[in-house]
């Protein structure tokens, strides 16, 4: 018996060993990293269009590994300022906020996106608004506290931007009272990506959403018309007159939904960063199959774009 | 009414266990039903192909890789220091308790800023580190600092629990016997404590396993199946979600049992 215990111990340990060398092995291993690649923090309403689409697709071609990690925009701008994120690339789903927050020394706006109501087939709400008789907010006005989810304004430009949305709705088709009836209406999700999933369950009849989400997760898609769905670059003049007060009381105008990108000057793949940047431009198809709009007005930079990057 | 009563009349009758079974059943109940409601998408989506996609797997690896060193490492620092707080009085010692259930107190999320202000690129020591290779963040090894803040907690508390409950005359008379303080504890108390430190390392385990709050925060690539999970659940929603989580259940469910069936080994000799 005693012996029994023996070699039972002896093979547990020699066994415990072996894990213990391996993982340690493989942990070294993994942290010299190997092979080149490119850290990309993003807006999170990016995320499908990089794993799914632009990233497969750049490492096919480079060789270059994209890492990507995806926050609200605000989350992003915040990791930077506060330094607890060093990424290559940054890309903001606003392209003012990354702006007016970093003060990079350049950046360059690549796409649009469009805003409109993602809903839920199964619903007597989706059904309608997918058969297109009745227009959207008539049938969001007949909903009940609750069914109809928006982005936490506070949290997310795309909270904030459905409130101006409506806002210009209620101007556009002469709606009385609309926003106010439909900011009270509404959930406000705090977290973007739970915002979908909400209407997938079939917890909310739909969710107003830009359109790359809704082709992300399959869900029909009515967009709003250009004199508020915030794609159109010229219209910015008529986007700002609506507006949206934070509750620290500062203010913003309505404005087009442009996402920009920028390499921070102490990047670690800096070089890497500038040919994932050009690829982007490159290949404006990969964005458009992904949601996006990439039309005439882009890219535009701001600031002095570095020699390797060809506009 | 007539089954409870079947029930009852089978096997042992235990009377007394009526109000605590039904007690108890309320609160299966209640985890059951997600679990069912969530396995119940299975049939629409194809398992197989999410798991053989390349991030799938290497989130895999990853975790496989980190949670079992996280739960070495919380293991071999923890044991002692429980059974030092088991046995031993000292001022300060309400302070140390405290200390080791503080990572159970703050929002994983927290417990993440906090490693970052600690050992963040930008500070003295994760500079160091990152200038020496061994980059602290955005790591492995930032995987295993963030499980290991989240997790260790589990096996210093329950072990501390199990010391608690052995009989310290037992150590007294091995002393007495001639063994040393070291003898004594491997041979006496660490056999005898032996449930409560393989219960605390299971759980640690499955809370690395699962960690994400604070691993996203240090580490958030490379990814583990918690994080792809997120990146999977950003871009496709719940459908998009259900292989991995999956993998999750059944990696863990593995480790588990076989850990509990290691524990369940004769821990004295029998004669």
């Amino acid at each position: 018996m005693v012996s029994r215990w023996r070699s039972e111990r002896c093979s547990r340990r020699t066994a415990l060993r072996t894990v213990a060398v391996s993982t340690l092995g493989g942990l070294a291993g993994c942290l010299g990293g190997g092979g080149s690649s490119v850290d990309v923090l993003s807006a999170g309403s990016l995320a499908r269009t990089f794993e799914d689409h632009l990233n497969p697709a750049f490492e096919a071609d480079t060789g270059i590994r994209i890492h990507g990690e995806y926050h609200g925009t605000n989350a992003v701008l915040r990791m930077i300022e506060d330094e607890t994120k060093h990424p290559d690339v940054i890309v903001s789903a606003d392209a003012t906020l990354l702006r007016e927050r970093l003060s990079p020394d350049w950046d360059i706006e690549f796409a649009a996106n469009s805003l409109g109501i993602a809903a839920n087939p199964e619903t007597a709400f989706g059904r309608r608004l997918v058969a297109g008789d009745e227009p959207w907010y008539a049938l969001a006005r007949e909903t009940d506290d609750g069914d109809l989810a928006i982005s936490d304004p506070e949290l997310d430009p795309l909270g904030y931007r459905a409130i101006q949305a409506f806002d210009l709705a209620e101007a556009e088709h002469d709606l009385a009272g609309f926003r106010e009836a439909m900011t009270d209406r509404v959930y406000m999700e705090p977290e973007e990506p739970q915002l979908l999933a909400g209407v997938e369950t079939g917890a909310r009849v739909g969710a107003v959403v830009y359109r790359n989400m809704a082709v992300d997760h399959d869900l029909p898609f009515h967009e709003f018309p250009p004199a508020y769905n915030f794609a159109d670059p010229e219209r910015a003049a008529a986007y700002a007159e609506a507006t949206y007060t934070f509750e620290d009381g500062t203010t913003v105008a309505g404005r087009p939904i442009r996402y920009n990108l920028t390499v921070p000057g102490d990047a670690d793949n800096r070089e890497a960063a500038h040919r994932l940047v050009q690829y982007l431009l490159d290949n404006p198809d990969i964005l458009q199959e992904a949601g996006l709009t990439v039309g005439e007005a882009f890219p535009r930079s701001t600031g002095d774009v570095p020699e390797a990057i060809d506009l | 009414m007539r089954l409870a009563r079947g029930w009852l009349n089978g096997g042992r009758r235990r009377p007394e266990l009526v109000v605590p079974a039904l007690l108890g059943g309320v609160l299966l109940l209640y985890f059951l039903l997600p679990f069912v409601a969530f396995l119940g998408r299975v049939g629409s989506t194809p398992i197989v192909a999410g798991l053989s996609t390349p991030d799938a797997r290497q989130a895999i690896r990853h975790s496989l890789l980190t949670a079992p060193v996280s739960t070495a490492i919380a293991t071999v620092f923890g044991v002692p220091l429980a059974y030092v707080l088991a046995r031993q009085s000292f001022p300060g010692k309400r302070l140390v308790a405290a200390v080791v259930v503080l990572p159970l107190v703050v929002p994983p999320v927290v417990g993440g800023a906090m490693i970052l202000t600690a050992v963040g690129r930008f500070t003295p020591l994760g500079s160091a580190a990152a200038a020496a290779g061994i980059p602290l963040t955005g790591s492995l090894l930032g995987v295993v600092l963030a499980q290991t803040f989240v997790a260790a907690p589990f096996v210093v508390i329950t072990s501390r629990a199990g010391f608690g409950a052995v009989d310290e005359r037992l150590e007294q008379a091995s002393r007495s016997l001639g063994y040393g303080p070291l003898a004594t504890f491997w041979n006496v108390s660490l056999p005898l404590a032996r449930g409560s430190i393989v219960a605390g390392v299971v759980l640690t385990f499955a809370r690395a396993m699962g960690e994400f709050g604070a691993t996203m925060m240090v580490a958030y690539n490379p990814r583990t199946i918690p994080t792809q999970i997120w990146v999977a659940f950003i871009g496709g929603g719940i459908d998009a979600i259900l292989p991995l989580a999956l993998a999750l259940f059944g990696l863990t469910l593995l480790v588990v049992t076989t850990l509990q069936r290691l524990g369940r080994l004769p821990a004295v000799v029998e004669r």
